[in-house]
């Protein structure tokens, strides 16, 4: 099977299909707005592109709808699921704004944004040695290597942006055990398109697959690996949460240690959807709704 | 020991390492120096890849750096003459 939702397992090099160039142009507009507009009072600017954001949304010009987000929140009632559509919204253009940001004036830029809190701060102090850090494409995604780079923390970052085909894939892996065992903090997104799949889990009532390779790094370079969100403050600056280090038996076959620790990965995934709701993106919204659902008795 | 002996040996134990990871009914494609590591080739992804090489690293007690994707996508030869150089490199006085 081939496609690009990265919930999906597939067994080829998948990707996604290239837009319509009338929308890059649109992007690339909006793109060169907003960086040139951020300027220098970028917290203030990004509030107001979630306002934007917002608008859009009530003008019925940009996903997703409220029906969508109760197909996957059903326990949620219409005002909720309108809120967390508005918020989707709105956390779409300050990320493409943040994107924009870290594209056209680099990491400097976007880290100035960056207001990590004294708890999370604290536990990165406490990693000693390498370490992977998993994000999933939530809130302010791109904030996590800002935040480290704000911080002076030796960071590589893999899967941020599409990563080629296998040989790329390959090469970014080898490096990528390098950098850990020589210190460095590697953040790996287990929710991007292309690459070898976990075994399945169940995530929100639905049936869902990761990048196997995070966990395969953690398990190669013998570090821990812990998950992490960035998120937009109301202020428009981005915090950090590290959640606790993944945790495996460490017994059985390598397939079963990634596999727990990929399961592990998936409750922290169902909890942070289901406690920030807000933090979730329309993309990571339509590749969950196209996974099939649990069955009945799987929890 | 000649360059040809451990060329040899190094092909010897480089498909015992491909081997392990191969269906048997593909293991004879790992004789081959030409062949391909990932697609096209022996069909490995990306993961099984660099676990070749990290194995290879322990085997041969040597690095197998990232360096050599550079030259394009990894054939069995290339591991092969890599680690044959190394161990020549190591035993010339």
């Amino acid at each position: 099977m081939s496609t690009a939702n990265p919930f999906v397992a597939s067994d080829d090099e998948h990707w996604f299909a290239p837009a319509p160039r009338w929308w890059s142009g649109v992007l690339g507009g909006f793109d060169r707005v907003a960086v040139a507009w951020i300027g220098r009072a970028p917290g203030a600017r990004i509030v107001a592109i979630d306002r934007l954001g917002r608008r859009m949304h009530a003008a019925g010009l940009v996903p997703p709808t409220p029906e969508a987000t109760r197909a996957l929140f059903p326990d949620i009632g219409p005002t909720e699921a309108a809120r967390i559509a508005r918020d989707a919204a709105a956390l779409r253009f300050k990320n493409r704004a943040a994107i924009a940001l870290l594209q056209r004036r680099g990491l400097d830029a976007l880290a100035q944004l960056a207001d990590p809190p004294a708890p999370a701060v604290a536990r990165l102090d406490m990693i000693r040695g390498g370490a992977v850090l998993i994000a999933f494409h939530l809130g302010a995604q791109f904030g996590v290597g800002a935040t480290l780079h704000a911080l002076g923390r030796r960071t590589m970052t893999v899967r941020n942006m599409p990563v080629g085909d296998g040989h790329e894939r390959a090469r970014a892996l080898r490096q990528a055990v390098d950098e850990l065992r020589g210190g460095s903090l590697v953040i790996a997104a287990v929710d991007g398109p292309g690459g070898a799949s976990t075994g399945p889990m169940t995530c929100l009532g639905r049936r869902i697959v990761l990048r196997r390779g995070p966990f395969v790094l953690a398990r190669l370079a013998r570090v821990p690996i812990l998950p992490v969100v960035a998120r937009w403050t109301p202020a428009g600056r981005i915090t950090i949460e590290l959640g606790d280090p993944l945790a495996s038996a460490m017994n059985g076959t390598p397939a079963d240690i990634e596999q727990q620790l990929a399961n592990a990965a998936g409750r922290w995934f169902a909890h942070q959807l289901t406690t920030h709701p807000d933090d979730l993106w329309p993309y990571t919204l339509a590749n969950l709704l196209d996974t099939p659902r649990a069955a009945a008795t799987t929890t | 020991m000649s360059h040809t002996t451990t060329a040899e040996q190094v092909h010897h134990a480089v498909t015992t390492i491909l081997t392990a990871r191969l269906p048997v009914a593909a293991r004879g494609l790992a004789e081959r120096l030409e062949q391909r590591l990932g697609a096209n080739g022996l069909g490995f992804d990306s993961v099984t890849i660099v676990e070749v090489l990290l194995e290879c690293e322990q085997h041969f007690d040597m690095p197998f750096p990232s360096s050599l994707f550079d030259a394009g996508p990894l054939t069995i030869g290339r591991l092969v003459e890599h680690a044959t150089a190394g161990i020549v490199a190591r035993t010339q006085p």
